[in-house]
């Protein structure tokens, strides 16, 4: 039976403590062996170092017999019959899971583990909790006056249950590390493709594609619509055309066609060749409309206003102001030749006092789009600013027309 | 899109100035100067370039908030007076 005089430490706090086989000092503590056990991992095995020349001990739990704050002392006769490598399909606490980034299913974010919490309980030693935080980091690194002051003044404690977390992939076709990987599989596809695409965008290449390749044809499919377009390259660059293909299936059009525009050439007309036949020509003649000039989807019917112009006055006569414009819901501030000075949101024109001016209260520094620019470009803007409408203004500032989002909709459904 | 920020300095300048035009009437002299002071920085801040043009708006701007406060002013005394 083994006597811990702490139930409760950190991995970080035991490892390379002395490790005597009796009275004999063997080596120092490497690492923990865990293996999974339905709930928390158990600790099965101790990977003890020694010096230069002999190999490690790998020592089986029951045979530790006291684990104190300075020693671990093991009970065996033969040191002999423990000297063997670890086995490559054990997980190990410090190799696999410190300094790794695991998933948190509980808020879907990708963490990096700075410690492990060890508990025991009825003798066994588990892996009860993760810690995320800087301080345990600051702690490691033996800085624990200041550790101990973040903690206090600026850090909460970042400690989550291993119930609640997913050792992520290394390697592709390489799971070590991953105790969990069935509950992964599982809970993964409660995950909301945009929170996902979060993920996948924290995560280094291989495991990114590991984990995308995991997920099932829609899934995978909605996802690599919500990731950044990097993202979106890569990991249809990595995966096999026939799956990249089987994916890009299951999107609408126009969906497609945002996929495809972003890959080199060559990669996307071979995908061309192998999706579905019947919607390759739509997403071909989509693709060729992101090229052509925005100003072919641009209105001239919006609000266009002096800077003078007070907020009352826009208020009192908004509904005649906005009957049978496209664009309703900005007013464009503009000079008495049309250079645009400003953008007034509706909401913010509701919030402001009657005697304040429009040029009180517009954004001065207007997102625009250029007069030569793409409806590739406006879609791109789009993504990016979650305007509802962008002006398109020349050189000298001078407003041309104003593209809204609804007039694009159409060719991007997925923005709706 | 530098000309509509001297625009909106110069909005600015004419909200401080009116205000410190209010103050001085009501004789709250420090309040004032604190308001004088705001709307020589917005003046200060404006381009150079831009100074020349946006003068009237600023002239225009202040008129209009004086017109309008002034109007506010006297619904508020007909509301006390009904």
């Amino acid at each position: 039976m083994v006597t811990v005089l702490e139930k409760e430490f950190f991995l970080s706090e035991i490892l390379g403590r002395s490790v005597y086989l009796k009275s004999e000092r063997v080596g120092r503590l490497d690492d923990f062996v865990i293996v999974e056990t339905g709930k928390l991992p158990e600790v099965s095995h101790l990977v003890v170092g020694r010096s230069y020349g002999y190999p490690s001990l790998l020592l089986p739990w029951e045979k530790i017999k006291l684990i104190s704050n300075t020693e671990i002392v093991a009970d065996v006769d033969r040191i002999a019959d423990f000297e063997k490598p670890v086995p490559d399909s054990a997980i190990l606490l410090k190799a696999h899971i410190l300094d790794k980034k695991i998933l948190d299913m509980d808020d879907h974010e990708v963490e990096v583990v700075y410690d492990v919490k060890l508990a025991l309980q009825n003798h066994k030693l588990y892996a009860s909790e993760v810690d995320f935080s800087r301080n345990r980091l600051l702690r490691r690194m033996g800085l624990k006056k200041l550790a101990t002051f973040f903690a206090n003044h600026h850090e909460k404690s970042a400690t989550v249950s291993w119930m609640y977390v997913q050792p992520l992939p290394e390697k592709i076709g390489m799971f070590k590390g991953h105790v969990k990987l069935n509950v992964l599989k599982e809970n993964i596809h409660d995950i909301h493709p945009v929170d996902l695409a979060d993920i996948l965008e924290e995560l280094d290449g291989e495991q990114r594609l590991a984990v995308f390749n995991e997920l099932e044809p829609e899934l995978a499919s909605d996802t690599l619509e919500e990731v950044e377009p990097r993202v979106q390259r890569e990991l249809i660059s990595a995966i096999k055309r026939q799956r990249a293909a089987q994916l890009i299936n299951e999107m609408s059009p126009a969906q497609a066609a945002d996929i495809l525009a972003i890959l080199p050439g060559a990669e996307a007309e071979e995908l061309l060749k192998l999706i579905d036949q019947d919607s390759a020509p739509k997403v071909q003649q989509i693709i060729a409309k992101h090229d052509e000039n925005i100003l072919l989807y641009a209105t001239q019917d919006f609000i266009k206003l002096p800077p003078i112009t007070l907020a009352e006055g826009v208020i009192g006569d908004y509904r005649q102001l906005a009957r049978g414009k496209d664009v309703v819901m900005y007013v464009y501030v503009v000079d008495e030749h049309d250079t645009l000075l400003g953008v007034v949101d509706v909401r913010e024109l509701i919030m402001a006092d009657d005697d304040q001016t429009l040029a009180e209260i517009m954004t001065d520094n207007v997102i625009s789009l250029g007069p030569e620019e793409t409806l590739r470009d406006a879609i791109e803007m789009f993504e990016r600013y979650s305007f509802r409408a962008i002006p398109i203004s020349d050189e000298t500032d001078h407003i041309l027309g104003v593209v809204s989002f609804t007039n694009i909709r159409g060719i991007k459904p997925r923005l709706d | 899109m530098k000309l509509g920020r001297a625009y909106k300095l110069a909005a600015l300048a004419a909200r401080h100035k009116a205000k410190a035009i209010v103050l001085l009437e009501k004789g709250d002299h420090e309040g004032a100067r604190k308001e004088e002071i705001e709307y020589l920085d917005c003046v200060e801040n404006i381009p150079s370039k831009h100074r020349l043009e946006v003068g009237p708006f600023l002239d225009a701007s202040l008129q209009a908030k004086l017109t309008s406060m002034a109007k506010e002013r006297s619904n508020g005394s007909g509301k006390h007076s009904a």
